[in-house]
């Protein structure tokens, strides 16, 4: 990622953290970053579903579930925002679920667009 | 040691294998390249407890590492599992942030670390290596103790049923070493051993009869306290023998009370003998044990257990 700020995606994911987790190893980043591209549909349409069908369970299934890839992959602003869903979810009450599901997808949306260059870019040493 | 491998006492190497277990992809996958780029283990990947015990038959690793929260049987289940067939494959679990709480309740449940998500890469490599260097050594014990063909135990035990807990689970301990039965028969022969214990000290030394009992715990307990500090029953003690080898293993317990006419006992196969405490010791010993003989006027009994024909 060039080092010039881009507005609302340079903290999106932090590329630099992930590759030092992985001793420097661009091509195993990723990979990572690939799987989660294929798994992120699957788990955000699981959320989607749960607030459509008001059911807090699956909310916090799903929600926790898309926190954690999210938090491994150092998206921590998408990360917060389904964790912000998973603790509506676990209050058992799904009020507000539509602004808060708003949210996460405004921040997974930025994090696709961050995750472009990143998916191509050559990041070895 | 060559990177990747731990040295066996023949000098050899052996890659060490590392099963990662956990349903999100990008997360065990994180964990196992964290591993792989720092330690050069082999990785191999389960998405539930129960993906990782099909894993487990088919060629168990040095280690496990798994997440807690999984639909398919989750951290805890395998934990346990884990710990019931294969109780030298040490498994660390991987917590969330602030569950903390739920890590310790695993802890206790068997597993042997835990690691946070969070900065996953600056506890990992080094708790993995801990872990392996500890199991190491217990199985390297296990492997010497498997050499054990004959042992012979003297215990003198107080009336205190705090001890007999620990020294059954001590005795236990010998028919793994020994392969003689499975975990059934371990659980059998230790139930046996309990029941023999308790009695040498309740009815043979505290003299405490079973037929208080029918009237429930507490004016037995109650009185065999009572007797536990005054004399002659305080000065009497439990003796107990187990003379082990690769065919049987042999316990006797023996107490200094009056002894009793085995013969006046309650026919214990008779089923209406069943609800009676005292008879439902004496059938559990019949039952679970190869031999059974009482000696010395009744303050005697030597407990067989055969080698059963599956173990070796």
């Amino acid at each position: 990622m060039s080092d010039e700020p881009r507005h609302g995606i340079h903290k999106t994911i932090d590329a630099e953290a992930l590759l030092a987790q992985l001793d420097g190893d661009a091509a195993t980043m990723r990979e990572l970053l690939a799987l989660y591209t294929g798994e992120a549909p699957e788990l955000q349409a699981a959320i989607r579903t749960a607030v459509g069908a008001n059911n807090s369970e699956a909310l916090r299934r799903a929600a926790h579930a898309l926190k954690g890839t999210l938090a491994s992959i150092t998206a921590t602003r998408a990360s917060a925002a389904a964790e912000r869903l998973e603790a509506l979810a676990r209050g058992g009450t799904l009020a507000h679920a539509a602004a808060l599901l708003a949210e996460l997808e405004q921040e997974l949306e930025h994090l696709r667009l961050a995750l472009e260059p990143l998916l191509t870019e050559d990041h070895s040493p | 040691m060559m990177r990747g491998t731990s040295t066996c006492g023949d000098g050899t190497h052996h890659t060490v294998r590392l099963l990662v277990v956990d349903d999100q992809v990008v997360e065990r996958r994180l964990a196992g390249a964290i591993v792989e780029r720092a330690l050069g283990w082999q990785i191999v990947y389960a998405d539930s407890g129960r993906s990782a015990l099909a894993v487990m038959e088919h060629e168990p690793p040095q280690l496990i590492l798994t997440d807690l929260f999984m639909p398919a049987m989750d951290g805890f289940e395998l934990v346990a599992a884990v710990r019931r067939r294969w109780p030298l494959v040490p498994v660390v679990l991987m917590t969330a942030f602030g569950s903390e709480e739920i890590a310790l309740k695993a802890l206790r449940a068997g597993a042997a670390s835990y690691v946070p998500k969070k900065n996953l890469a600056d506890v990992l490599p080094a708790t993995m290596e801990q872990v392996l260097s500890v199991a190491r050594v217990e199985q390297h014990e296990r492997r010497m103790l498997g050499g054990l063909h004959h042992a012979e135990l003297h215990f003198t035990l107080e009336n205190d049923r705090a001890l007999i807990p620990p020294l059954v689970a001590h005795l236990q301990q010998y028919l793994d070493y020994l392969s003689l039965c499975d975990a059934t028969g371990r659980t059998r022969v230790g139930v046996a051993l309990e029941e023999a214990l308790l009695n040498a000290m309740y009815h043979g030394n505290l003299e405490v009869s079973s037929d208080l009992r029918q009237q429930g715990d507490e004016p037995f307990y109650e009185l065999a306290n009572q007797r536990r500090r005054e004399p002659p029953y305080r000065d009497r003690q439990v003796r107990c023998v187990a003379r082990l080898s690769r065919d049987e293993v042999a316990y006797s317990v023996k107490d200094e009370g009056p002894g009793f006419d085995p013969n006046s006992l309650p026919d214990p196969t008779d089923p209406a003998n069943l609800e009676r405490i005292g008879g439902r010791g004496l059938l559990l010993v019949r039952t679970f044990m190869d031999q059974v003989e009482f000696a010395a006027g009744g303050q005697q009994i030597t407990m067989v257990k055969k080698r059963e024909p599956a173990s070796n």
